[in-house]
C-alpha cells in the first residue's frame, strides 16, 4: 500500500512527522486540556448547583434557628419562674399549666431542655457541607432525628389536648417548626440524594 | 506498509475538532456525575489521533444512548418513590394532628379524669404525721435562720384586729384544694402546727391536674381538725379540686381577707392581727412530681433542698405562732426569740 502513495502524500507526511516533533501537539493537548478544565467544572459549584439546591439549607437553618430560640425561653422559664411567662392565661391557653404539669418530663428530663437539644444538635445536620455529604449516617442521623422529633411533636400534641387540657402557645411554636424542620428535612433529603446512587 | 494519514477523518468515528476548539461533552440532563475519577480518566481521550476520537464520545455518556435512557428513568422512579414516601409521611402526621384536633373539639372535652371529678381524698396514714412530727423545732429553727430572706418568703409582720377577741388566739387559713400553692403551703403549715397540737381527720389530696404545678400532693384541711391547749386553727377550703364549692368564708373572715388580700389570692394565712401572709412562700416546683409518701419521707430524712425549703418555712410559721400565742409553749418557742418576718 505504502508503495502506492504519491510523492505528495508521501512528502506532506515527512513535514508533519518533524512538525510532530518540533511543536506542540495543539490539537490533542488542547483538546485534553478542555475536558481538564470542565472536569474541574464539574465539582465547582456550577455543576452542583441543580443537585445541591440552597432551600434544604437556607429554610433548615431559618426554622432550626427559631425552634432554637423558642425552646431556650422555654428552658429559661423553666429553670426561672413560671411568672416569668409572657403568655396568656385565659381559657384553654395556660403555659404554665403545661410545663409544669407531670407530662412536661421525660425520663425526668425536662421537655424544654429535650427540645433545645433537638435544635442543637440539627444545626450542623443543617449546614451546606451536611446537605452535600452522600453519606448515609449523616442523612440517616438528619431524617431518623427529625422523625424522633416529630413523633414527640405528635405525644405532646396529645398530652396537651387530653391530658393536661391547656394549651402553651411557646410549646406549639415548637411543636410547628419541629414538624416544618420535618418537612423540610424530607424533601430536601430527595432533592440532594444521588440519582444515580444505588 | 498501512496508510498513516491521521488527518483523515475515519468513518464511523466523531470528528477531531478544530485545533483549540472545545469540545463539548455530553453531559447527562440531570446533572450527573460520573460515578468515580477513575472512571472519568478511563473514558480520557488517548494522544493517539484514530482512538483518541473514537473513545471521547462515550466518556461523557450522552442522554440519547440506551443505558443512559434507562438510568435516569430508574433514577426518577427512585426520585418519584421517594417523594411519595415523603409526601406520605408528611400527610399522616397533618391527618393524626388533624384527627386529635378534632376529636378535642367534638368531644374529648367530656373526658374527664377522676381527678377532676372530685377531690380525691384519702385518710392520711399516722405514720405520715408521725414522719413529720419527728423533725425536731431545733431544725425547723436553723433552716429559718439560715435562709435569706431573698430565698424565702416569710410573713408580713401586722398589726390588726385579732380574729377571736376572746378565748385561745386563732390561726386563720383560706385556700382552695384545686390550688397548687395552697397544697404548697399545707406541708409547711402541718409540720409547724404540730408542734402546737394535734392533727385529726387530714386527707392526701392532690392540686387541679389542670392548673400550674398541676396535681401537686397536699393534705385537705377540709373536715380536718385540730386539737391544742395553746391556739384555734380555722382552715377555709373554698373549693373542691374541681372547682367546686366546698367551704364559703365569714363575713369577718373575708373582711380580713380583703384588708390584708386586696386581690383576694389564695393561701391567705393570718396570725391573728400579728403577721399574715399571701401565696406560696417557697417555689412549689420543688413538690413536682413526687408522691405524698415520697415528700413525707424529703421531710422526715431533711437531707432535701425540698426539706429544708420546708423547715425554713415551717419555721417562720411557728415563730410567728409564737407571737400569737405569746411564746407558749415554751418548749416550742425558745427557740424563736422573736418572730421571723419578710
Amino acid at each position: 500500500m505504502a508503495s502506492t502513495r504519491s510523492a505528495a502524500q508521501r512528502k506532506r507526511a515527512r513535514a508533519m512527522a518533524r512538525q510532530a516533533r518540533y511543536t506542540k501537539p495543539a490539537g490533542p493537548a488542547r483538546a485534553e486540556e478542555t475536558w481538564a478544565d470542565e472536569d474541574e467544572d464539574w465539582d465547582t459549584d456550577a455543576s452542583w448547583t441543580g443537585r445541591f439546591p440552597r432551600w434544604p439549607t437556607i429554610a433548615g437553618l431559618i426554622v432550626v434557628g427559631l425552634g432554637l430560640a423558642d425552646s431556650a425561653y422555654l428552658t429559661y422559664v423553666h429553670f426561672t419562674s413560671v411568672k416569668n411567662f409572657a403568655c396568656p392565661e385565659t381559657g384553654i391557653v395556660n403555659c404554665a399549666a403545661v410545663t409544669t404539669s407531670q407530662w412536661s418530663h421525660i425520663l425526668g428530663i425536662p421537655v424544654a431542655i429535650l427540645g433545645l437539644v433537638f435544635f442543637v444538635g440539627m444545626i450542623p445536620l443543617m449546614l451546606p457541607a451536611a446537605w452535600r455529604s452522600q453519606n448515609p449516617l449523616i442523612r440517616l442521623a438528619r431524617l431518623a432525628g427529625s422523625i424522633v422529633g416529630v413523633g414527640m411533636v405528635i405525644w405532646l400534641v396529645y398530652a396537651e389536648l387530653f391530658l393536661i387540657r391547656k394549651i402553651c402557645i411557646f410549646c406549639t411554636g415548637v411543636h410547628i417548626l419541629t414538624f416544618a424542620l420535618f418537612v423540610v428535612i424530607a424533601m430536601g433529603t430527595i432533592a440532594t440524594s444521588d440519582p444515580e446512587a444505588a | 506498509m498501512a496508510n498513516t494519514d491521521d488527518n483523515q477523518p475515519q468513518r464511523g468515528t466523531t470528528p477531531v475538532p478544530p485545533r483549540g476548539g472545545k469540545r463539548t461533552p455530553n453531559r447527562p440532563s440531570s446533572g450527573g456525575r460520573p460515578s468515580s475519577a477513575s472512571n472519568r480518566g478511563g473514558q480520557r481521550a488517548t494522544p493517539t489521533g484514530g482512538n483518541r476520537t473514537a473513545q471521547a464520545t462515550p466518556r461523557r455518556p450522552g442522554a440519547g444512548s440506551p443505558s443512559d435512557r434507562r438510568r435516569q428513568a430508574l433514577a426518577q422512579q427512585r426520585r418519584r418513590r421517594q417523594t411519595l414516601l415523603a409526601g406520605g409521611a408528611i400527610g399522616l402526621v397533618i391527618v393524626v394532628v388533624a384527627v386529635l384536633v378534632i376529636i378535642k373539639v367534638t368531644g374529648g372535652n367530656n373526658n374527664t379524669t377522676s381527678a377532676t371529678k372530685g377531690s380525691t381524698n384519702q385518710p392520711v396514714a399516722a405514720s405520715v404525721i408521725n414522719k413529720l412530727s419527728s423533725v425536731s423545732t431545733s431544725q425547723l429553727a436553723a433552716a429559718a435562720n439560715n435562709f435569706k430572706a431573698s430565698q424565702l418568703t416569710y410573713p408580713t409582720a401586722a398589726n390588726g384586729a385579732p380574729v377571736n377577741k376572746t378565748g385561745k388566739p386563732e390561726l386563720l387559713y383560706i385556700g382552695a384544694e384545686y390550688c397548687p400553692y395552697c397544697a404548697t403551703e399545707r406541708w409547711p403549715m402541718v409540720l409547724a402546727l404540730s408542734k402546737f397540737g394535734h392533727f385529726s381527720g387530714l386527707t392526701n389530696i392532690h392540686s387541679s391536674p389542670t392548673d400550674v404545678y398541676a396535681s401537686t400532693q397536699t393534705f385537705s384541711f377540709y373536715k380536718s381538725t385540730f386539737t391544742s391547749q395553746y391556739l384555734k386553727f380555722t382552715p377555709v377550703e373554698t373549693e373542691t379540686v374541681a372547682q367546686k364549692p366546698l367551704q364559703k368564708p365569714t363575713a369577718a373572715q373575708t373582711a380580713i381577707l380583703t384588708k390584708y388580700d386586696s386581690g383576694q389570692s389564695i393561701p391567705f394565712v393570718y396570725f391573728n392581727g400579728k403577721a399574715y401572709f399571701v401565696g406560696a412562700q417557697y417555689n412549689p416546683q420543688l413538690l413536682h412530681g413526687k408522691s405524698f409518701q415520697e415528700i413525707a419521707n424529703d421531710i422526715a430524712a431533711g437531707k432535701s433542698t425540698l426539706a429544708s425549703n420546708i423547715y425554713a418555712n415551717a419555721g417562720a410559721i411557728v415563730s410567728n405562732i409564737c407571737k400569737m400565742t405569746d411564746g407558749k409553749p415554751g418548749s416550742v418557742c425558745k427557740y424563736f426569740p422573736k418572730p421571723i418576718n419578710s
